[in-house]
This record gives structure tokens, sequence and C-alpha cells, in this order.
């Protein structure tokens, strides 16, 4: 038999009603936010996040924004070693790239690295 | 001096400059045209040559910009940018009217070695004008948060190598947005520096003609490759108030002007390579151009200010 809602039941339920479409909207937003940023703050551990912001700051000017290379080369894919990549990034290579030696810290070093070995 | 036959024309008053298709009203490297500022008036007109073939009158003084040398550049666009800073050179020593002085507007060098800068300052040795104020570029302060820079040129300046000066009337403002540059890459002026910049211009004259300049383009040109200062709309609404702002930028290689009110923004070419137009590549970067053709988007900016009348007059000048 049907039976009609009393007027606290149908506030209730708009209550309801409500929580879902702000909580969908909140996982709709927020997915769309890692599909944005890729792997600008969810899927970097850390060091790599910083990594990347000092990278988009200091090397991108050379390298492109995405690292795939213009005046400097693409950056996916290295092969080289820590401590060569290291030593690259704080002297340079004359004539080709700038020393970075006074600016970076040795921890900022090692986010730089930390990003470039995300960048398969 | 040849100057390329595309010129514009802009009457800010009465021709409806479109501020939404600026960007098209842009006068691209090579051309060449006169802007007058009266009263903070803006007119223009065609030059029939070289602007610097008319003789100068009592009561004026000019200067000659030059942005973006980047000495130690050796890519393809231009393997040889010493060669083209000494070809600039050589056209501002053979200016009718030897300028008061230089503005260099920033990427003085390519990556912020100290040869470079010695190179730079060698080869600027050639000018007969001996008075250079300087600006730095990102390429200049890249390495080492500019100290190097700041070793050779930041005496007498403030916070981060900003500083003024004044010159028979006119207040000139330098101001330094490439320290710390954002992720996007647009330039920052900082809030020290802002502060600093409403101080200097509290109690002038709002008759004071002023020349600001600054290595990226305190307008914004084009976000999408960091062609703006973020904070650039603060700085210029302290200077709203003056009749007569010029604003002088490099970075983007390419000549590019804008009116808005009484101030004029004005970009100039590079000594050492061009850039593509705003949009019109994947992302900026040196380009390369046809062979021979090189020295048409190269070139110098001469500025001539008439006292009195509060005239200003910018005039782009290719190294072809």
């Amino acid at each position: 038999m049907r039976r009609w809602l009393s007027i606290a039941e149908i506030s209730e339920m708009k209550l309801v009603f409500k929580i879902l479409i702000v909580s969908a909207s909140a996982i709709i937003i927020g997915l769309a936010g890692v599909r944005a940023g890729e792997e600008t703050s969810v899927r970097l551990p850390p060091a790599a996040r910083l990594g990347r912001t000092l990278f988009l700051k200091n090397c991108a000017h050379c390298h492109a924004d995405d690292a795939t290379g213009d005046e400097g080369p693409d950056l996916h894919g290295l092969t080289r070693s820590d401590e060569w990549i290291a030593r690259r990034i704080r002297d340079g290579k004359k004539g080709q790239m700038t020393a970075f030696g006074e600016k970076f810290s040795p921890k900022d070093v090692d986010a730089l690295i930390a990003y470039l070995r995300t960048l398969k | 001096m040849k100057l390329k036959s595309k010129i514009l024309l802009h009457d800010h008053n009465h021709d409806g400059l479109d501020r939404r298709g600026f960007l098209e009203c842009m006068a691209w490297a090579g051309t060449g045209m006169l802007w007058t500022v009266t009263g903070g008036l803006l007119g223009s007109a065609i030059l029939p040559g070289r602007a610097s073939a008319a003789p100068m009158m009592g009561g004026t003084f000019n200067f000659v910009q030059i942005s973006d040398s980047h000495i130690g550049f050796n890519k393809d666009a231009n393997k040889d940018v010493a060669g083209t800073l000494k070809e600039a050179i050589a056209r501002i020593n053979a200016l009718p009217e030897p300028p008061d002085f230089i503005l260099h507007t920033g990427d003085l060098t390519h990556l912020c070695e100290a040869e470079e800068f010695d190179t730079l300052d060698q080869l600027l040795k050639g000018l007969k004008t001996s008075q250079i104020f300087y600006v730095p570029g990102e390429h200049d302060v890249i390495g080492d948060n500019g100290k190097k820079y700041l070793e050779r040129f930041g005496k007498g300046t403030k916070g981060r190598g900003w500083y003024s000066f004044d010159h028979k009337g006119v207040h000139f403002i330098g101001l330094v947005n490439v320290m710390d540059i954002k992720e996007n890459g647009l330039g920052i002026l900082g809030g020290e520096q802002l502060e600093w910049l409403k101080d200097d211009l509290s109690g002038r004259s709002s008759e004071t003609p002023i020349v600001v300049f600054a290595h990226i383009p305190l307008w914004t040109v084009y976000p999408e490759w960091g062609w703006g200062t973020s904070e650039g709309a603060q700085a210029l609404s302290y200077l709203k108030r003056f009749g007569s702002v010029t604003v002088l930028n490099g970075h983007i290689h390419q000549t590019m002007k804008k009116v808005e009110g009484h101030v004029t923004f004005h970009t100039a070419m590079s000594t050492a390579f061009p850039q593509p137009e705003p949009g019109k590549a994947p992302k900026p970067g040196p380009m390369k151009v046809e062979a021979g053709k090189l020295r048409d988007y190269l070139g110098i900016t001469e500025v001539n200010y008439t006292e009195g009348k509060g005239a200003l007059a910018i005039v782009d000048a290719t190294l072809a």
C-alpha cells in the first residue's frame, strides 16, 4: 500500500541526496585533478616532486617542460649513473650547459635526479 | 639601413587599436615606427627611413636599447652571436647623434658563465658611448642566483639589482623580474621590489616622464610561453598617474608594441637570434631562419626624447 512521506522524511532524503551530489562532485573533481596534474602531486614521491619544481624553474628552458629536449637533449630514459648526472648538474658542460653548483644544494641535486629517474 | 616594408600605424585615440587583436597589431622584427607621446596622448608616424637621420634639436637626448645578446650561444640559429653584437655596436657608433647612454635589457650571456660575461664586457668596450645600464635576463642568473651578474653590474643597485636614475628630466627605473621565475616561466618582481618601486615613485610629479626597463615583458604578451610578469599589473598600477610611461623589455626576441592609456609597451629585437611569433611554434626558443635573413630579425632600438614637449619616440632598426 502506497504511503505518503512525511515532511521530515522528505527533508532527510533531500539532505542525503545533496550529500551524494557533493561527494560525487568532489570525486569527479579529484579525479580530474589527478589527470590534469599527471605526475605532479599524486604520483610522484616527495623528492621527485621537489625535483620537478626545480626542473620546471631551471631546466625546462632548454630541455622543454616535458623534458623531451629542445636546445638541450631529451632527458627520458637516462642510462648514466646518479653520480654522473649529479656532476653534470653541478659543473655543467662548457659552452653547452649552465653549471648549477652555486645554486643547487646536494638535496636539490638529489631531488632533480629522483625526478629524472621517473622519466621513462 | 633597410627597413622592412611592413609598417604598422596606431593612433591610440581614434584608430581603434583593438586590445583583443593587439597580437595582430604588433610590429615584427625589422619594422620601423615612430611613436610620439605628448601630454600622455599617443600618436604615431611612419618612418621614412632612419629616424636618426633627422637632426637632433636642442633640448633633446637619445639613448639606445639593446637586448638578448646571449653571448655563448652557438647553435644553428646563430653560430656567431659575438659577431652580430659587434654589428649592433657598429650601428650604434654610426648614429649621427651619439646616444647619451645604452640600456641592455638582459640575457647578456647564454649560460651564465664568467667567460661569457667577460666577452660581453670586452665587446661593449667597442661602444663609443661608455655609460651602459643593465638589467639581468634569466640566462644571466640561472646558474648562481645572479652572483656573477651582481658582482659585475650590481654596484649601487638595490635588493637583487633594481635601481633608478634621472636623466635630463626623465626618470628611469630598472627592474629585475628574472630571479626565481615561476614554474610557468612568468617573470616575478617580488614584494620587496614592488615596495621599493612604490616608494621610488612616491612624491614624484605625475608630469615626470617615466621609462621602465626590465627583461621579461611587464605586460602579458603570451602567458602560455611565460611571456609576461605575474605582478606586472601591480607594478603598472603605481605608474597609472603618470602622464608618460614607456616600458622597454626584451626576452621575446622580436618587436612588439602595445598602448594602454598613457603607457607604451615595447619589446626589442635580440642581437643574437629570433624566436617564433607567439603561438606559431610548439614552443619558444631559438629560431633558425633562412640563410641570409638572420639580420632582418636582429637589431637595436633607439629612443629619442624632447625635453619640454614630453615627446618620446621609439625606433627599431634591424641589422640588415
